[in-house]
Order: C-alpha cells, then sequence, then structure tokens
C-alpha cells in the first residue's frame, strides 16, 4: 500500500490545507476515509467545517502531534489558551471536533463549556448561550419550590 | 448561534456536579429531559471523574432542641485524608429533619451514592443525600413481628438487612435474613417493582451474604462465610488470619475487615474471593470518637451451620465511603 506524506483537506467554503498525514490521521473521521479509500493525492472534502474553524482545528493536531514529549504543564497552558475564545467560536469548533471525530479535542473543550456552565443561573447560561426558555413561569417557580437549595 | 445537538450537549452536561444539574433542569425543557433520565444518571455516576470524587461519609443521629425526633446529619471527608488525625473533616454538609429515624441505626451500604439505613425498630429509610431525596421503604411484611433489627438479647430471634445493586437486573434491592429460633428466612425488596418478597428455595439470584464466623477447630480464629443464593450453599472466604477479627463491614464496595489488634486498621479484600489482594488500610471507623469501641459480637443461630456467626453492634453513627450521584429511587421504580 502506497502511503502519501500528505493529505490535502478542503473545507466546505472551499479552502485547501495540505497537512501532515500523522497530522491528518488524529480525526478519525479522516483516518478512516484514508483506510477506506486510500487516496493517492486526492483531495478529502469536509464540508461540515469552514475554513476559519478547520485551520483552528489543524493548529490543535499540530501542537498535539509535534510536542508529544513535551511536559505536561506546558501542553495544559496551551490547551487552556487555546479554548480561551467566545463562545461562538467555541460553538464552532466542537461541532468540527464532533464532525472530524477527534475525542481528546472533544474532551477539552466540553470541559471548558461545562466551566462555564458551573456556578451559573439557569438566566444567565440562556443568554450567554442564546438558549430560548421554553418553560412556563409557573413551571420555573416549581422548581425552585421543589430544589430551591440548588439555586442557592 | 444554532443549537448544539443534543449528544454534545449531554457530553458538555455530564461533566458538571450533581447540584450544577438540578440548577440545568431548568434551562429549558429538552435539558431537563436529558438530566432527569435515569439512563443520564447512570451513566454521571460511572464517568471517573464522578468516581474520583468519592468521599468518606460519617452520619450522625442528634437530638435537636425542641424536635421530638432525630436529626440525621451528614459529614463528608476526603478518603485521602483519613488517618491524617484531624485533617480533612468536611463539616455538615447535609441534614434532614423529616424521616423519623430512631437510635440506634445502622448505614446498611452505600452504593451509587444512595445510603440505606435501618433503625432498631425495622423502619428502613433510602436516602441520596446529594439530591435530597428520602424515602422510607414499605415495611418487610414477613419480619417477625415484635423483634426489631439486630440481635436483641432476650430471644433467638432477629432480622439482618443488606442493601446493595444487582446489576444483572439494573436494581437495587435489600435483603432480609430472619431468624426464628432454628428457622431462617429470607425476604428481598426489588427498588424497580418496590415490593417485598419472599425468596423460595429455588430461587435464583446472585446475591452473596457474608458473615464473620468463628470456628472453634481452628485455633479461634475468625474466618468469613458467604451464602450464594445462586448455588444455595455456604462456603468459606479465604482471609488474611488476625486474631479476633469480628467486624466485618464493606466499604467502597470491598469486604473489610477490622483489626482485632489493632483497631485503627482494617484488611481491604481489593479484588473480591482473592486473598492475596487483601490490603491492610486504615479504618473509616477510627476517625470519629472511636466507634468501633462499640463493636460487639452476637452469634446468629443458623443451626445447619456448623459456625457461629458473629455481628458487630450498634452505632450513633456511621461510615461508609459515598459519591455524590443524581441516582433516584422514584425514577428507578418507574423505569
Amino acid at each position: 500500500m502506497a502511503f502519501t506524506k500528505k493529505v490535502t483537506l478542503k473545507s466546505s467554503d472551499g479552502e485547501l490545507f495540505i497537512i501532515d498525514r500523522a497530522v491528518a490521521l488524529q480525526s478519525r473521521t479522516i483516518q478512516y476515509v484514508l483506510e477506506d479509500t486510500n487516496p493517492v493525492d486526492a483531495i478529502i472534502p469536509v464540508p461540515a467545517v469552514d475554513a476559519r474553524t478547520l485551520s483552528k482545528v489543524l493548529e490543535y493536531c499540530k501542537k498535539h502531534l509535534i510536542d508529544l514529549n513535551t511536559d505536561f504543564e506546558d501542553y495544559s497552558k496551551w490547551d487552556k489558551d487555546f479554548v480561551d475564545a467566545e463562545v461562538w467560536m467555541l460553538y464552532d469548533l466542537i461541532m468540527a471536533a464532533d464532525y472530524l471525530h477527534i475525542p481528546p479535542l472533544i474532551d477539552l473543550i466540553c470541559d471548558k463549556i461545562a466551566s462555564m456552565f458551573k456556578g451559573q443561573t439557569p438566566d444567565k447560561i440562556r443568554e450567554i448561550f442564546n438558549i430560548d426558555n421554553d418553560f412556563s413561569k409557573e413551571e420555573e417557580e416549581d422548581f425552585k419550590k421543589k430544589s430551591g437549595w440548588a439555586f442557592k | 448561534m444554532t443549537y448544539l445537538p443534543l449528544h454534545i450537549i449531554e457530553n458538555i452536561l455530564l461533566r458538571l456536579p450533581v447540584k450544577s444539574l438540578l440548577r440545568l433542569r431548568c434551562v429549558c425543557k429538552a435539558w431537563c429531559t436529558s438530566i432527569s433520565h435515569p439512563q443520564f444518571a447512570k451513566t454521571h455516576l460511572q464517568l471517573p471523574q464522578t468516581q474520583a470524587k468519592t468521599r468518606l461519609c460519617i452520619i450522625n443521629l442528634e437530638e435537636e432542641k425542641d424536635n421530638p425526633f432525630m436529626v440525621v446529619r451528614l459529614s463528608t471527608k476526603d478518603w485521602e485524608s483519613i488517618g491524617d488525625g484531624n485533617g480533612g473533616l468536611l463539616g455538615f454538609d447535609y441534614s434532614l429533619c423529616d424521616v423519623n429515624l430512631q437510635y440506634p441505626f445502622h448505614l446498611l451500604n452505600s452504593c451509587d451514592g444512595l445510603l440505606c439505613l435501618v433503625d432498631t425498630f425495622g423502619k428502613i429509610v433510602l436516602w441520596n443525600p446529594s439530591i435530597r431525596q428520602c424515602n422510607p421503604l414499605p415495611p418487610n411484611p414477613n419480619a417477625p413481628k415484635y423483634i426489631g433489627y439486630g440481635p436483641n438479647l432476650n430471644t433467638t430471634k432477629y432480622i439482618w438487612y443488606g442493601f446493595g445493586n444487582d446489576s444483572s437486573t439494573d436494581d437495587y434491592k435489600i435483603v432480609g435474613v430472619s431468624s426464628l429460633g432454628y428457622e431462617t428466612m429470607v425476604d428481598v425488596f426489588s427498588l424497580k417493582f418496590c415490593k417485598w418478597r419472599r425468596i423460595q428455595e429455588k430461587h435464583h439470584t446472585k446475591l452473596i451474604l457474608h458473615w464473620i464466623a468463628y470456628d472453634p477447630n481452628e485455633d479461634h480464629y475468625s474466618t468469613i462465610v458467604a451464602f450464594d443464593f445462586e448455588k444455595e450453599e455456604f462456603r468459606r472466604m479465604a482471609f488474611p488470619k488476625d486474631e479476633s477479627n469480628h467486624v466485618l463491614t464493606v466499604v467502597g464496595g470491598c469486604l473489610c475487615v477490622l483489626c482485632g489488634k489493632d483497631p485503627s486498621k482494617m484488611w481491604v479484600m481489593k479484588e473480591y474471593g482473592v486473598e492475596t489482594s487483601c490490603t491492610m488500610m486504615d479504618s473509616p471507623y477510627w476517625t470519629r470518637n472511636h466507634l468501633n469501641e462499640k463493636f460487639k459480637c452476637q452469634p446468629l443461630n443458623l443451626s445447619w451451620v456448623n459456625f457461629n456467626i458473629l455481628h458487630h453492634g450498634w452505632f450513633k453513627n456511621d461510615a461508609n465511603l459515598f459519591v455524590e450521584t443524581l441516582v433516584s429511587h422514584f425514577s428507578s421504580q418507574n423505569g
């Protein structure tokens, strides 16, 4: 089987990314495509991810490939800075990580969003994450009556 | 901004502690449905990050001014800090007034965040302190009348209970072994069906009960006897020999025996049935008020076994390992 060292990814908005095969293999979705079809010099389309998000995801994949020998603290600081982003960017990133199936990146972003949920009131969370409240006033009062201690 | 798919939302929510999750149920209906689902509670409890928060819990029954009933208090402590003297007690996190438990009581077991308490009158209470859900269970209709839980010095009649998870049926069960002189009967309460039933001779279940027994033929060393309901047989379990081992308990899902010589230590059988997995560890019972001074031995009259079976006595406080979970004994009944 002939292995190409470079892989070309095409974002939803048509931009091409030529990357090392080892970087691309961190995505299980792309790994399956490469295993199944083994495209030589072919372009792999990534229709669910735009160029801005894909470049960010690839930045993560490259860092985590090169710095495998870096000690843990350096690594976690880089990760922390990486997810220090606007909510919309985290949304795009988690959708891309989910589509491309990169488990450590999914974990990283889920942990980040979970930490943003922690200690927040439901009102605040709806506001930050733009979620519609489909409960009636009565239903909301009922929650607070039954488990008011959890709101303190 | 588009909504995140539900499986991603659940992946995020599973990383949160129980108290946050209870609050976040009222963000929107979809979140509420996810968090309230029994499968969510199950997944949440099995996650390593949830299990990593396992702590020691100590339960106290305390008298309170102007309150005719005892107050059940739960305090928690980091497992790692056990044995370092006075450090680590996290204070009274929860208290509960409306469960009419009487002293003395016994914490049967802590399983998946559910604590099972039984008092001297045979009243059994299931409590998940993390979601503040606490309910007395229906009384065991087959329990011998006029005798409470535990040993009674004036009679050979008594009943003992055990509580645990039956993974084969995804259910929580309470087993009551009652002794009326020479007759021994076994009743099982299933949380799923919210019902007591008497186990028939041929009934098959994977439950195994354990006792500490004293064998006069073995230089007075005690031994652990296990009763396997499936095979309906008693068998002896290998455990490190220790003079006057006489307190058997389950801590963190492991069989443990408090050491006779040094009561601040206990043997923990880390892998069930494997003698070589037994490790000497600090005992949680020692950390508060020298609990183990109150341990006592009582004979259990099982005429068809050639062992004198021993038990421990009563506490005003009791301890076990505890983890915060969403496991609800109501959803279990409906599931």
